[in-house]
């Protein structure tokens, strides 16, 4: 237990560590690149807390596609100017108050508002959070949204293409 | 661990579900097969064959595979009974009939004609799944894969800055409302432990509004996220935008089908899952129907351009069909059913009308004349119009009457006398094109001639807003509510 404790604390500390190194660098890249450090130690808390399928989303979908995709906006737009200008805008005092007093809420409230056990969904059997119960549950009673997502995923594919032709393209 | 997972029996979707979905599964088909051929359909009719047969195999699918029972599928995920089939044929024939209005659209400008007709049909997947729904989940990713489609739709014609316009609004505004309806939807569940229907139902009845106020939020922002989809004040903004700028045949694909799926959509959650709080949905209600109906009536009255009249009437007209759900009663569902059924072929035919006179029907102040020139066309526009209004015997009065009889039934006397007074305000707005198809003098040449698809779609509108105004009783067998 105590391990694990140890660990959660590394991953929390180094989480918040590198979210204000993530906002305070210069170097947009640096910056991405700290982001990058968060979302691999958040995945680690994930891990932590049994959802394996949330810590491998978490990798593949936020740190592989979302931040590549931002490091080549960042690198494809080669804004100068950005990293000459002070990282912080006038109004920054203001948003970490509130950013402090969310988290003073959060502290406050945790104890007030613990989840009644009647109130929670009943889901049958212990859900561990495992991959394999994951897959059952897709392709068992959800499989009519899963495919639905699905066609919702290629609508938007075709639209991209649709909308993203050279103009005056006949196709 | 593998080895377990293949040994347990999987409880997934087997062939009985699979008949239930018929219609989907054909649109789906022919949009799949669609953008497979797109790049190699060298011939437009090619595509509108495919699509308009779709149609048809559709909706007598539909028709065919409809069980004598409710049944439901996919874990409860959908059920198809008489509501759902009565939409999936509404749906069905929108799309027929919009793909014959489009006809001249896509051919003389650049359009994409696979994607165009593939991402139509995929549309009028997401709405018939919308009507079938008896899941929030199901419900949420029908209307979304509707809205996505609709939205490229709109700006589909990329060389004109006014439909990127109206693209771009239409997305920011549906983004807008998928988060409402989406948080409405966590919060829902947060509050009853499920997202299916009779889940949420039995959850309300045991401990409703009265005892947890808190369900007043979910109910508001469900409700809300649905009035977006049927453009109900004040959720509107987006629709003459959407309308204008889209082409005329994409924003009667809008006006019709869009809305119809919208109306399925909170009739059932309106009747279904929210079933035991209808004072207080009655009273949302309520007020999104006054308003639409005054809104609608009143704007239109200073338009110039003949899409956004239409938009706002179809915004009036979303009112009207509100109506029927204040009741919360079976009979004023079926009331809003009929009016949904005859409005799409009303509006259709208006929007149709539009079309066949191209660049000309855009504009309100070009219908001058129309009637010495095209009186076939002008007369067909006055039935339109008339049934728009309500006056009988087009179907549009057949429509009213049932509405405003509901509301009366449910004691909502004000909103009854508002929607009659609303009428005729909006009387004076469709009557004003009226007067100048009939008593001005033509001021340019003839329109061209009209492609002949577009004129069997406009006559098929017509031949239904007439027959619905002759024998209005004779949707009633079909229109019965979940």
């Amino acid at each position: 237990m105590l391990t694990a404790q140890a660990v959660f604390y590394y991953m929390a500390a180094a989480s918040v560590a590198s979210g204000l190194l993530a906002v305070t660098r210069r170097n947009p890249v640096q910056s991405m690149l700290w982001v990058l450090a968060l979302f691999l130690h958040v995945a680690g808390i994930f891990l932590l807390l049994s959802a394996e399928f949330l810590a491998a989303v978490q990798v593949i979908v936020y740190a592989g596609a979302i931040l590549i995709f931002y490091l080549f906006v960042v690198m494809l737009l080669d804004l100068p100017d950005e990293e000459a200008k002070p990282r912080f805008g006038k109004h920054w005092p203001f948003a970490a108050c509130v950013g402090v007093a969310t988290t003073l809420l959060a502290w406050l409230a945790q104890g007030a508002v613990a989840p009644a056990a009647g109130r929670l969904p009943d889901t049958g059997a212990a859900f561990t959070g495992s991959v394999a119960e994951l897959g059952k549950a897709l392709f068992g009673p959800f499989a009519l949204p899963f495919e639905l997502a699905s066609l919702v995923l290629l609508a938007a594919i075709v639209g991209a293409v649709v909308l993203a032709r050279k103009r005056g393209e006949r196709t | 661990m593998i080895g377990t997972v293949v040994t347990q029996k999987a409880s997934g979707p087997v062939l009985d579900d699979l008949v239930l979905v018929v219609p989907e599964l054909i649109f789906v088909g022919t949009a799949l097969l669609l953008i497979l051929i797109a790049r190699r359909i060298r011939k437009t009719p090619v595509a509108i064959v495919l699509t308009v047969a779709a149609a048809v195999a559709a909706a007598l699918s539909a028709v065919w595979f409809a069980p004598a029972e409710p049944t439901t599928g996919f874990a409860g995920m959908i059920t198809v009974d008489g509501y759902a089939t009565f939409f999936r044929v509404l749906i069905a024939a929108t799309v027929g009939m919009t793909t014959l209005l489009s006809v001249r659209s896509i051919v003389g400008e650049e359009v994409p004609r696979g994607d165009y007709h593939a991402l139509l049909l995929l549309a009028a997947t997401g709405m018939m799944f919308s009507a079938s729904a008896i899941d929030l989940l199901t419900l949420y990713l029908g209307l979304e894969l509707t809205t996505l489609c609709a939205i490229v739709l709109v700006g589909i014609k990329v060389d004109r800055p006014l439909a990127n316009e109206a693209a771009i609004k239409y997305f920011l505004l549906a983004s807008f409302a998928s988060a409402l309806l989406l948080y409405g939807i966590a919060l829902t569940y947060g509050a009853t432990g499920a997202t299916d229907f009779a889940g949420i139902a039995a959850a309300l009845s045991k401990e409703g509004l009265a005892s947890a106020p808190f369900l007043l939020v979910p109910l508001g922002l469900v409700t809300a996220g649905l009035a977006f989809k049927i453009a109900a004040v004040p959720f509107h903004a987006w629709a003459p935008d959407a309308y204008q700028g889209a082409s005329a045949p994409v924003a009667a694909f809008l006006a019709a089908g869009s809305k119809a799926a919208g109306l399925a959509a909170l009739g059932r959650v309106c009747l279904v899952a929210f079933g035991s709080e209808t004072e207080v949905l009655s009273l949302l209600l309520a007020g999104l129907a006054a308003l639409s109906i005054i809104a609608g009536s009143v704007l239109a009255l200073s338009q110039t351009d003949m899409k956004r009249l239409l938009a706002y009437s179809s915004i009036a007209h979303a009112g009207y069909a509100v109506l029927g759900l204040l009741a919360g009663t079976g009979e004023g569902v079926s009331a809003m059913m009929t009016y949904a059924f005859f409005y799409v072929f009303m509006t259709l035919g208006a929007f149709g009308v539009v079309i066949a006179l191209g660049k000309r029907g855009e504009e309100l102040d070009r219908y001058q004349g129309l009637a010495s020139q095209r009186p076939g066309m002008a007369a067909l526009m006055l039935l339109f119009l008339l049934s728009l209004t309500g006056i009988p015997p087009t179907a549009g009065f057949a429509a009213k009457f049932v509405i405003i009889q509901s509301a009366v039934r449910a004691d909502h006397i004000a909103l009854a006398i508002l929607a009659v007074v609303c009428s005729v305000i909006s009387a004076f707005i469709y009557m004003r094109v009226v007067v100048l198809m009939y008593m001005k003098d033509p001021q340019e040449a003839a329109p061209s001639r009209v492609p002949i698809a577009v004129t069997v779609a406009i006559a098929l509108a017509a031949l239904v807003t007439l027959v619905g105004g002759i024998s209005p009783g004779s949707l009633t067998a079909w229109a019965v509510s979940p």
